[in-house]
């Protein structure tokens, strides 16, 4: 997949995307037709990381990518009819950070949202942080995968960053433990700390299988 | 007013709905040129415009090294017919027939059909008095060898569109050229101190007249006055002032029904095009229609916001395998794409 970027070009995910794409040697789509959409919930690093999934992952597929502004986590769900009134989007991928909800809590936030916004929904699959649903708004059908971002570790909350760190920790035999105990557990924190080795992992993390890859993200 | 493009230029087919105020706005290649070309040379292809053929002036536009050739015209370089069709409820047609080596101008309002001139593909065109045609029964055009001799194809202007003013910068040098040959109306109408102090309250810069003087080599030249007796030669200024200056004196001299302009906010400081979305009120409220082209939504977002009792609408074009395709948004509606994370201007792929 190679991500279109459909935010506006002075926002920190175009510029994100643009400076790791270039960093990490990862072509962008250029204005191609696309019918697959992400949103990222939380910002920064999921966009690098879905970047780099993308990339890796059937990279010829076309994708458009984007954060709602002022719409966070959960609440980005609420931008999925502007997405698909064009009757383009039919499949949308969101992701969103676990945070320190509990899961049961986000699904029920999940469903709230689906039925303010007058989206039907029908879960077609469902395994944990992944669901699947089939959904409808006005007289537009697609189906929406939402991701839960976070590993069941010992972190004040649940983040990408959860994942990053265990990657990071795996790939360097360090031992994070004075890092997460300065940060208060906190992934966020912990990983700002190791800024320096930002780029390292993402280098990594293209250097890695993709079933590997598909263990460290779920 | 609908506008239907088929064959020509890069549009195979499409159309696109003209209001008070469209600022069109798409990817590089969309089309929004070609729109504002075709609504140009539409009240009459081969009409005196700055001294020339309209569609001489969109020729020179599209030369490209020492090539001339009029075949821009036909999609794809190798159409046969080219249409530009307008309707509001009356309807005009144009349409370039391709005869072999010249392209012959036809000019359809409602049932009264006009032969207009021919066109060479390499470079001339030929032009008298406008003549009558009728229409075949394969449906082309065909001269009827009658001309109305009271009216020249150089002044003959579609009534339904009216005379339209295509500004684009690389033909600000020969919008000059024309204001040299009409300087005395400019002054006697008192359009240069007018257009002189209205730059003023839009630039740094305090200026009280436009002048044509001979300059150090002793040739002519256009000079702005500062009020403390100083000239400035126009093209020693900055670009967004030559443009606003040729753009209101072109307006003021020639009052079009239609204003169409390319990449407006091009060369303009956001303080410039605060004054310029001003100038483009007085524009609307004469009655005319402006279609503007512009790759900046800042910049559309806020010459919409501002004009809003004008209906304004940002025109999303697409252009895809030569069919064209627009859809009409309020600025609201832009801003609630935002919202949800969707430049439009990224995003046409999804939108249309």
């Amino acid at each position: 997949m190679r991500m279109r970027i459909l935010a506006p070009p002075t926002w920190r995910i175009s510029i994100d995307l643009n400076k790791w794409a270039r960093k990490l040697n990862i072509p962008l789509a250029g204005p191609q037709p696309i019918n697959v959409a992400i949103i990222v919930g939380n910002g920064i690093p999921d966009d690098i990381v879905w970047l780099i999934l993308g990339h890796k992952f059937n990279g010829r597929h076309v994708i458009g990518i984007t954060k709602p502004q002022e719409m966070l986590g959960v609440n980005s769900i609420s931008s999925i009819p502007m997405l698909v009134k064009g009757e383009k989007i039919k499949d949308l991928i969101i992701a969103i950070d676990q945070e320190t909800s509990i899961l049961e809590g986000i699904w029920e936030n999940v469903e709230r949202i689906f039925q303010e916004r007058r989206i039907t929904y029908k879960v077609v699959e469902e395994d944990g942080k992944l669901r699947i649903f089939d959904c409808t708004y006005a007289s537009y059908k697609f189906r929406t995968l939402i991701v839960i971002n976070g590993l069941d570790k010992p972190y004040s909350k649940h983040t990408i960053e959860d994942h990053l760190l265990e990657f990071y920790r795996e790939i360097s035999g360090e031992n994070l433990n004075i890092i997460l105990s300065n940060s208060d557990q906190d992934p966020k924190k912990a990983w700002r700390k190791l800024k320096d080795k930002e780029e390292y992992v993402y280098h990594q993390l293209i250097e890695t299988s993709t079933d590997k890859l598909e263990q460290i993200f779920t | 007013m609908r506008l239907e493009l088929e064959n020509f230029k890069g549009v195979k087919k499409g159309s696109i709905n003209i209001e008070n105020l469209n600022i069109l706005i798409g990817g590089n290649n969309s089309g929004k040129t070609t729109i504002l070309e075709s609504l140009f040379i539409a009240p009459n292809p081969l009409r005196d415009v700055f001294r020339e053929p309209a569609i001489s002036i969109l020729k020179s536009l599209h030369s490209t090294l020492e090539s001339e050739a009029y075949t821009f015209i036909f999609h794809n370089y190798t159409g046969k017919l080219a249409r530009i069709s307008c309707s509001n409820g009356f309807k005009l047609e144009i349409k370039f027939q391709r005869i072999g080596d010249d392209i012959e101008v036809y000019m359809i309002e409602n049932n009264d059909a006009y032969f207009v001139g021919t066109l060479r593909a390499w470079r001339s065109e030929e032009r008298g008095f406008l003549g009558l045609a009728q229409v075949t029964e394969d449906g082309s055009l065909k001269r009827r060898g009658q001309y109305i001799e009271s009216v020249s194809v150089g002044s003959f202007i579609s009534k339904m569109i009216g005379e339209t003013i295509y500004f684009h910068p690389l033909l600000v040098r020969k919008m000059w050229e024309y204001f040299n040959y009409h300087w005395i109306e400019f002054r006697n109408l008192g359009l240069l101190s007018k257009i002189a102090g209205r730059i003023s309250e839009g630039v740094a810069g305090d200026y009280d007249d436009l002048l044509l003087e001979p300059f150090i080599d002793g040739r002519r030249t256009i000079l702005m006055r500062t009020k403390d007796g100083r000239g400035i030669r126009l093209g020693d200024m900055g670009s967004g002032v030559q443009t606003l200056i040729t753009l209101m004196l072109l307006y003021e001299f020639i009052k079009p029904k239609m204003l169409l302009i390319d990449d407006i906010e091009s060369h303009m400081n956001p303080s410039l095009l605060i004054h310029v979305t001003s100038w483009f009120g007085g524009v609307l409220k004469d009655g005319a229609k402006l279609v503007i082209s512009t790759h900046s939504l800042e910049a559309a977002k806020f010459i919409a916001g501002s004009l809003e009792d004008y209906a304004p609408k940002i025109t999303l074009i697409t252009l895809r395998n030569g069919i064209l395709n627009s859809k009409n948004l309020t600025v609201e509606e832009v801003e609630e794409l935002e919202k949800a994370g969707i430049d439009v201007r990224m995003s046409e792929s999804i939108l249309l």
